[in-house]
């Protein structure tokens, strides 16, 4: 089946894609710019490194700006999915949704008035082996955004290895911080992955923090070789 | 204790199903049972005889499901089965079919409060808020009870046989539990 991965950079949607790419033809990638920092629905953090991910992975994108206000973001989607069915003739649509309710119920309402089908092959993964799996399978993520106490600006541009995710797992029994990030604690971006046949090269960004809130910004960033 | 999965999916053990089987067996480790998933087109050749209990999983919404050709093919057991069962969504659809039940459009995605009816062993007052993805819904089997409800059917039984239109697995985990310890 021809798919389309809703694609934000981050861990989630980058796993999804792996999935997806097992057994099914990955077509496109669909990234939702989202002006709203505050958007319920799509990743806003690190948008711009979309663009070279997808030439790491040799996978046409199409980059779909939104406002991100609540009910119109749901039909810049629509139109965005309406142009991959008639640009790419997909059948389907692949989300990195875990636990999100909210996301997932509107894009598979979406997906079914387009007669899309919708796959969301992390649904209620459980939080610890899911990463366990992205470090087994030498994902290199990188947090981009950071959005609950205690995290602070240190974490911005760290890489998730094996040494953050103890420190994550201590910080879940004490602060119930999901360790994948699953409500809404951080957002990353994936530099490599197994799929990925040039890695992203992170080269310089700024760091915008306030009240255990902050994200990277004007990142700098080219492809290397692996 | 042994728990038969049925995979509602047409495409069985895909990337199609993972999310309808996979949260169920993370609570079937979670409550120590032993576990098997077969395909409905597999079931001619399973034993259903060993298993106490049988889950009837969710499929895709765009997946039209069993046609009444395979119904009668793969499900006819259900009229007499002894075993526990719970059918989930698309599961749930089959298993009223089975019993007489027409499906209807009837779309409903996302959260959803729900009314309940009547309280069993499942299906508790505190149940308020329910996850449902799918397109139809089912009228009520003759002989059956509808236990809880949203603009359509959402619970309906016949002794240890349940149908549950919306994902308990997503939710309403409590619920599973209490269907192992039938």
């Amino acid at each position: 089946m021809k798919l389309c991965v809703l694609y934000s950079g981050g861990k989630d949607s980058t796993a999804a894609l792996h999935e997806a790419a097992k057994t099914e033809e990955v077509v496109c990638l669909l990234s939702i710019n989202s002006k709203n920092k505050e958007s319920y629905m799509f990743q806003s953090a690190a948008n711009e490194i979309t663009k070279l991910q997808a030439q790491a992975l040799g996978l046409p994108l199409i980059h779909w700006d939104t406002k991100g206000e609540k009910e119109e973001e749901l039909e810049d989607l629509k139109a965005a999915l309406s142009f991959a069915k008639e640009t790419y003739a997909i059948e389907g649509l692949v989300t990195g949704a875990i636990h999100s309710a909210y996301q997932s119920a509107r894009i598979q309402k979406i997906c079914y008035e387009l007669q899309l089908w919708c796959i969301n092959p992390l649904w209620e993964t459980k939080d610890e082996a899911f990463v366990e799996n992205l470090l087994v399978n030498k994902f290199k993520i990188m947090i981009v955004g950071i959005f609950s106490y205690p995290l602070d600006e240190n974490y911005l541009g760290r890489i998730l290895d094996e040494e953050l995710f103890q420190e994550l797992k201590e910080l879940n029994k004490k602060y119930h911080i999901s360790v994948a990030g699953e409500g809404g604690e951080m957002e990353t971006i994936v530099v490599d992955a197994p799929l990925f046949k040039k890695r992203v090269k992170v080269e310089a960004y700024e760091k915008e923090y306030k009240n255990n809130c902050g994200f990277l910004k004007n990142i700098k960033a080219r492809l290397e070789e692996k | 204790m042994k728990v038969l999965i049925i995979d509602m999916n047409a495409k069985e053990n895909s990337l199609f199903s993972k999310e309808f089987i996979s949260p169920i067996t993370d609570i079937l480790d979670e409550e120590v049972c032993v576990w098997q998933i077969s395909s409905y087109k597999e079931l001619p050749s399973v034993n259903l005889a060993k298993f106490e209990k049988i889950i009837l999983s969710g499929n895709q919404v765009m997946d039209k499901g069993p046609s009444e050709e395979e119904r009668k093919k793969y499900f006819s057991w259900l009229l007499t089965a002894k075993n526990d069962i719970l059918g989930i969504c698309a599961g749930a659809q089959v298993l009223a079919q089975v019993h007489g039940a027409d499906l209807y459009e009837q779309a409903e995605f996302g959260l959803l409060h729900i009314q309940v009816l009547e309280e069993d062993k499942l299906i508790k007052k505190e149940l308020k808020e329910i996850y449902s993805v799918h397109s139809k819904a089912f009228t009520i089997p003759k002989g059956w009870t509808c236990l809880a409800k949203t603009s359509c059917p959402q619970v309906v039984r016949k002794e240890n046989h349940y149908a549950i239109l919306f994902h308990p697995e997503v939710r309403n985990k409590e619920l599973i539990r209490s269907f192992l310890k039938l």
